[in-house]
C-alpha cells in the first residue's frame, strides 16, 4: 500500500507554518508533546478536553472551537494519531513530514547538491534553504523516540554544514533509539573541514549512506555528472572511516553502473573493506530517471550474472549485502536471501501481474511512480511456495 | 610454464658469488661466454643485476673495456655453457632495465606511499 | 537531454603517471603485473609495452583496468595515496602487534628419544623449570598484541604437562587485567594423551596439531618407533582427542620427505580417511631430525614442485567430486594474493617473522626468534639465539641478533626480492638464509626458500591466468575459507 505524502484538508486560523504532531486523546496521554505543538482528533472528544492550548483542532467544523482548525481529510487514511503535519497557510494541502509506525521517514536537509545524478530522485535546485534546519530541529522535537530508523536526505546534507550538526545533535539527544542513516555522496569529507566535528557529537547510532557507482572516475564522474567527484567520494570514505564512522556503500543499478559491476565490488573490498553494509539499489523511475531512460534502463534479467559474481564475490568475503527495490521475480534465486523489502510505504506498490504470487509478502514490490517501460519482462508470480 | 631463470637448479648451497668488476682472475677461457653490453645503454646496476641472477648457476665477472661492459659467464657444474645463453641474459637485461626506469620514475610515490602508511602509526614509534 | 553531459566527456587524460610496481612474465605473450600494496593485473605484452611507454591508450579496455588496481593515475589528478596506504598498512598490520607467537619447549624428552620418561632428576633436567616459566609468561603478558598465540612444542609437550597446565592457569588469569585473548595449541604426536590432559583442554579451549605424513607405511618409515606403530598410536590419540574435544580441534600436518614426492593421491587419501578438511603439505626443514638423513630424505626445488602441483590438482579434484580439504599454504598465498591483509602466517612475511613476531622458550631459558633458530643452537650454532628469559623484553627486542635479523628480515631491501614481482605476497626468512647459506641477507638465486615460494606463486598464478571456472571456485573457497554463492543449491 503507498501512502500519500499530502493531503488535501481546508485549514483555518493559521498565521503561519506549523509542524503539529497529530494526537488522539490517548496517543497525547501516553506521550510527552505539550498541546500547543498538536492537533487533536477532536470529533468525539469531550468537551472538557477542548479547552486545552491545542495548537489545532481537527474534526468537524465548530464555531465554539477557538484553536486553529483542520478539517478531516476526505481521502483514507488521511492523517493519523502520532503522525506530524505541517500546515502552510493558503495551501490547499497539508503536507505529512512525518508518518508514525512506517519505514521511509526522512528529514529532508536541502534543495541544493553538488552532484547532478543521471538518475536522480529528487532533482536538486540551487537555493537558499537555510530555514530547513530550524524546521527539522522542530520536526526532530515532535518525532516518537521508538523510531527505529530515520534518515537525513536531499539533496546533499553535508551543504548545511553546521546546521547538518544541529541536525545531528538533535536527533542524539531527542532520538537516541533511533539509528540515524545521514545519505551523502561524501564529497564534502575528502579534506578536513568543520564538517569533521560531526564525530565528536557521539550519536550513539548514526551511519553514512554513500554512493559509488564504479571503480573509475570516468564512469562514476558520469553517473553524477561531475568531474573529480569519484576521488573526493572515495577520499571522503576513507576519512570517514578514520573517524570511525559507520558507513553503507550504496551502488544503483543501471546500465551505466552494471558494466563494471565485478570490477567496483572488487574495489570496494580491497579499498573500503571497513564498510559495514553494502546495498544494491533497483532503479526508481521518478525525477531525472525519466529523462535518461536510455542511458540507464537495463532490464534486471539482464543483470543477473553480473549481480550473482558481485554478490557472491562480496559475501564470500565477508561483506554485508542487501538488495533494496528489486522483485523478486526478477532475482537469480541465489541472491534471494539478501534482498530486503525496503520501498518506503508511502510509495510502495504491487501490480496486477503479482495476483496470486507466493512471494508477496516477503516481496518489497515495486514502486507507485513505475509505468510499464520500467518493468522488467520477467515479472510474474513465483507459483511454488519457498520455505522461510 | 613461466620462465624461472632465478630458480635454482638444485637449491645447493652456493658460495657467495664472485662477480668481479674490473679485475680478478682469467676464468678458463673454453666454455666462457662473453658478452659486450654497450655502457651508454645500460647502466653498471642494471647489468650487475642482470648478471647476479645467473650467479647461482655460472660464475660471473663484469668488466670493462672501452665504453662497454665485458660480462663473462661459466658454468658452475663444469658443463658447457647453452647456446641460447648470451639471449637469455639479454632478454633478462633488456627487462632488468625496464625494471630499473620503473623504480625511478615511481620511487617518490613509494616512498610517500610507506610513509603515510606507516609514519605517525604505532609502529613507527616503537 | 542537453544539461547532461555525455560519457565523453569524463573520458579519462591521455596521460597518465605510473603507480609504483614489479613485473614477471608468463609464457611468451603475457605480463603479470603486482603493485606495492599487492594487487594485480594480467596483460598482454603489447598493452604492457604501451602501457610502460606511457602510450596506453584512454580506450584501451585495460586502462580502467589499471587505474582502478592502482597501477596507474590519470592525468594530474591528485594520486590515491590515502587509499592506496590503507591497504598497504592493512597487508603490514602485523607489525603493530609486535611478538604474536609464543613457542614453550616445555620438555625435550619424548618417548622414543634417549633421554627418558623416568621420573628422575637427570630426565627433569630437559624440563623447563617453573621459574623459566614464569619469567617467559612475563614477556608474553608484556608484549603488545591482544591475541597472541601460545604453541607447547618439545621432545612432546605432554610429557610435561603440568608445565603446561601451570602456563595456562597463569595466563588465563592474567588475560582480562591484560586485555589479551590467548590462543592455545600444544603440538604432539598424541601417542600420551590421557583423559585428565584431554579435559584440562577442553575446558581452556587448547587445541592440538600432529604430524600425519601419510599413510601407514609411509608414516611409520618417516617416523620409526620400537614398535613400528606410530601411526596406529596417532590415529588412536586423533580418535581420543576428537571424541572430547571436537573434530576440529586436531590439525595435522604432512613433512613431505624423498618417500612422499612419488605420488601425492595416497597421503591425501589418507587425510580424508581421517575426515580431515585441511592438510598442511610442508616442505622438509633443512635443520635437526631432518637435515642428518638428508641424503636419503633430501630432494630438490624441482621435484617438490612436481609433487606439490600434482597435489594440488588431486585435491582440486576433490573438491569438485564433493570433498572439502583446502591445502594450507596454497590457501595463505591465495589470501595474501586476493585480499588486503596479511596471510598471518608468521614465517612468510616482511618484515621477517623471526623475533618480531615469534618468540621462542626453550626448556633452559634460551630465547630464540624461531624454532628453526632454536634447532640451529641444538646443532651447535646458537648465534641466533636472542638471550635469556631472565633478560628484559626491552633486551631481548633490542638484542644485537634482533638487529642482525633485521638486516636480513626486509625483502624490500635484498638483492633479487626487491624487485621480484611476488615481494608483497613472500617474505623473507633470515634464519634460513644464515643456515643455508651463511648469513642473514643470503643469495636468492641459488635458495631453495625462494626458488619453492617463486615456484608454488608461478603455479597459482597459472591457474589464475588460466581462470577455470571450476578451479577458481575451488580457490577462493580456500582462500575465504567459505563456499562460494555459485555452490548454493538452487530451487525451493
Amino acid at each position: 500500500m503507498a501512502f500519500p505524502l499530502t493531503v488535501g484538508a481546508k485549514t483555518e486560523g493559521f498565521e503561519s507554518p506549523r509542524l503539529l504532531k497529530v494526537v488522539d486523546v490517548d496517543t497525547f496521554i501516553a506521550g510527552r508533546w505539550r498541546p500547543e505543538h498538536c492537533v487533536l482528533l477532536a470529533d468525539e472528544v469531550h468537551e472538557r478536553l477542548l479547552g486545552a492550548p491545542w495548537g489545532a483542532l481537527c474534526g468537524r467544523p465548530n464555531p465554539q472551537w477557538h484553536a486553529p482548525w483542520i478539517e478531516r481529510p476526505a481521502l483514507e487514511p488521511g492523517f493519523l494519531p502520532g503522525d506530524v503535519i505541517e500546515i502552510v497557510p493558503g495551501r490547499p494541502n497539508i503536507r505529512i513530514a512525518y508518518r508514525r509506525g512506517q519505514r521511509g521517514n526522512v528529514l529532508f536537509a536541502t534543495e541544493r547538491c553538488n552532484s547532478f545524478c543521471l538518475m536522480c530522485s529528487q532533482p536538486p535546485r540551487q537555493l537558499a534553504d537555510d530555514w530547513r534546519v530550524n524546521h527539522n530541529l522542530q520536526l526532530v522535537e515532535l518525532i516518537d523516540d521508538d523510531l527505529p530508523n530515520l534518515a537525513i536526505t536531499g539533496g546533499e546534507p553535508t551543504l548545511l554544514g553546521d546546521g547538518l550538526l544541529r541536525m545531528v545533535e538533535a536527533c542524539a539527544s531527542r532520538l537516541p533509539r533511533t539509528r540515524l542513516e545521514i545519505l551523502s555522496n561524501g564529497r564534502l569529507f575528502a579534506a578536513p573541514s568543520h564538517l569533521d566535528r560531526v564525530a565528536d557529537i557521539g550519536h550513539p547510532d548514526i551511519q553514512w549512506n554513500i554512493p559509488l557507482y564504479a571503480d573509475v572516475a570516468s564512469v562514476h564522474d558520469y553517473v553524477v555528472q561531475s568531474r573529480g567527484a569519484f576521488e573526493q567520494t572515495c577520499a571522503g570514505l576513507v576519512r570517514l572511516a578514520e573517524m570511525k564512522q559507520a558507513i553503507e556503500i550504496r551502488i544503483v543499478l543501471h546500465k551505466a553502473s552494471i558494466p563494471r559491476l565485478v570490477e567496483t565490488a572488487r574495489f570496494i573490498f580491497r579499498n573500503f573493506t571497513f564498510a559495514r553494509h553494502i546495498a544494491l539499489m533497483g532503479l526508481e523511475p521518478i525525477g531525472f530517471t525519466l529523462a535518461n531512460r536510455d542511458a540507464l534502463w537495463i532490464d534486471p534479467a539482464d543483470y543477473q550474472d553480473e549481480l550473482v559474481e558481485a554478490v557472491g564475490f562480496l559475501v564470500q568475503q565477508g561483506m554485508a549485502v542487501s538488495f533494496y527495490n528489486l522483485p523478486l521475480c526478477t532475482l537469480d534465486r541465489r541472491l534471494w536471501p539478501f534482498s530486503r523489502q525496503s520501498i518506503s510505504d508511502w510509495k510502495n506498490i504491487y501490480l496486477p501481474q503479482c495476483e496470486g504470487c507466493s512471494a508477496r509478502t516477503r516481496c518489497g514490490g515495486f514502486f507507485a511512480s513505475i509505468s510499464e517501460q520500467w518493468v522488467s519482462r520477467k515479472v510474474a508470480p513465483i507459483a511454488t511456495s519457498i520455505g522461510g | 610454464m613461466a620462465d624461472n631463470r632465478n630458480v635454482s637448479a638444485s637449491g645447493v648451497r652456493a658460495a657467495t658469488p664472485p662477480v668481479h668488476v674490473g679485475t680478478g682472475a682469467e676464468i678458463a677461457s673454453s666454455q666462457v661466454t662473453s658478452i659486450l653490453i654497450d655502457a651508454a645503454l645500460y647502466p653498471l646496476s642494471v647489468v650487475q643485476r642482470t648478471a647476479h641472477r645467473f650467479s647461482a648457476t655460472h660464475a660471473v665477472r663484469v668488466d670493462r673495456a672501452d665504453g662497454k661492459w665485458a660480462v663473462w659467464l661459466n658454468a658452475r657444474d663444469g658443463s658447457f655453457n647453452s647456446a641460447g645463453l648470451e639471449d637469455d641474459f639479454y632478454t633478462w637485461l633488456v627487462d632488468d632495465a625496464l625494471r630499473e626506469r620503473i623504480a625511478e620514475e615511481t620511487c617518490g610515490i613509494r616512498l610517500a606511499l610507506v610513509t603515510a602508511a606507516l609514519a605517525g602509526t604505532r609502529a613507527a614509534r616503537t | 537531454m542537453g544539461r547532461f553531459q555525455p560519457p565523453s566527456d569524463f573520458r579519462p587524460s591521455a596521460e597518465y603517471r605510473l603507480l609504483p610496481f614489479r613485473f614477471r612474465r608468463f609464457y611468451a605473450s603475457r605480463v603479470l603485473l603486482v603493485n606495492e600494496i599487492g594487487e594485480h593485473a594480467v596483460l598482454h605484452s603489447e598493452q604492457f609495452q604501451a602501457f610502460v611507454r606511457h602510450e596506453m591508450d584512454a580506450d584501451d579496455p585495460a586502462y580502467p583496468l589499471l587505474e582502478s588496481r592502482h597501477f596507474l593515475s590519470p592525468g594530474d589528478a591528485a594520486l590515491p595515496l590515502d587509499r592506496m596506504a590503507l591497504q598497504y598498512r592493512s597487508r603490514k598490520r602485523f607489525l603493530f602487534e609486535g611478538p604474536k607467537l609464543h613457542i614453550f619447549v616445555v620438555t625435550l624428552r619424548c618417548r622414543y628419544c634417549q633421554v627418558s620418561r623416568r621420573p628422575d632428576t637427570a630426565a627433569h633436567r630437559f624440563d623447563m623449570s617453573l621459574e623459566i616459566a614464569e619469567q617467559a609468561i612475563q614477556h608474553v603478558l608484556e608484549a603488545p598484541s591482544s591475541h597472541p598465540t601460545v604453541e607447547f612444542q618439545g621432545g612432546e609437550p605432554l610429557l610435561a604437562f603440568d608445565t603446561i597446565r601451570h602456563i595456562v592457569e597463569r595466563l588465563d588469569a592474567a588475560a582480562t587485567q591484560r586485555g589479551k585473548t590467548f590462543r592455545y595449541v600444544i603440538t604432539s604426536t598424541l601417542h600420551d594423551l590421557d583423559d585428565e590432559c584431554l579435559e584440562f583442554m577442553r575446558r581452556h579451549g587448547i587445541v592440538l596439531s600432529t604430524s600425519l605424513d601419510g599413510p601407514e607405511s609411509l608414516h611409520n618409515r618417516n617416523r620409526p618407533t620400537p614398535g613400528q606403530d606410530s601411526h596406529a598410536q596417532t590415529l588412536a590419540g586423533l580418535a581420543r582427542a576428537r571424541a572430547v574435544l571436537g573434530d576440529g580441534a586436531v590439525s595435522a600436518l604432512t613433512t613431505v620427505t624423498r618417500r612422499s614426492l612419488a605420488d601425492p593421491k595416497p597421503i591425501i587419501e589418507e587425510y580424508r580417511r581421517q575426515g580431515f578438511h585441511s592438510i598442511f603439505l610442508r616442505p622438509l626443514s633443512p635443520y635437526g631430525f631432518a637435515s642428518k638423513q638428508g641424503d636419503t630424505l633430501g630432494y630438490d626445488t624441482f621435484e617438490f614442485l612436481a609433487f606439490y602441483r600434482a597435489a594440488l590438482d588431486y585435491l582440486i579434484e576433490i573438491n569438485l567430486a564433493g570433498y572439502a580439504m583446502d591445502e594450507v599454504y596454497a590457501s595463505l598465498l591465495l589470501r595474501s594474493i586476493w585480499t588486503p591483509f596479511s596471510s598471518g602466517y608468521v614465517d612468510l612475511r616482511s618484515p621477517a617473522g623471526a623475533g618480531f613476531g615469534t618468540l621462542l622458550y626453550n626448556y633452559d631459558g634460551g630465547v630464540y626468534p624461531s624454532d628453526e633458530a632454536r634447532m640451529l643452537a641444538e646443532m651447535r650454532d646458537d648465534s641466533l639465539r636472542l638471550g635469556h628469559v631472565s633478560d628484559s623484553y626491552s633486551d631481548l627486542m633490542q638484542s644485537p641478533v634482533m638487529q642482525l635479523i633485521a638486516t636480513g628480515g626486509v625483502a624490500e631491501s635484498i638483492p633479487h626480492c626487491s624487485d621480484c614481482a611476488y615481494l608483497p605476497y613472500c617474505g623473507s626468512d633470515p634464519v634460513d638464509s644464515h643456515a643455508r647459506q651463511g648469513d642473514v641477507i643470503g643469495h636468492r638465486p641459488s635458495s631453495a626458500f625462494c626458488s619453492r615460494h617463486m615456484g608454488m606463486l608461478d603455479l597459482l598464478f597459472e591457474k589464475l591466468l588460466c581462470g577455470d571456472p571450476d578451479e577458481m571456485r575451488v580457490l577462493r573457497s580456500w582462500a575465504a575459507g567459505r563456499p562460494s554463492l555459485a555452490d548454493l543449491e538452487l530451487g525451493g
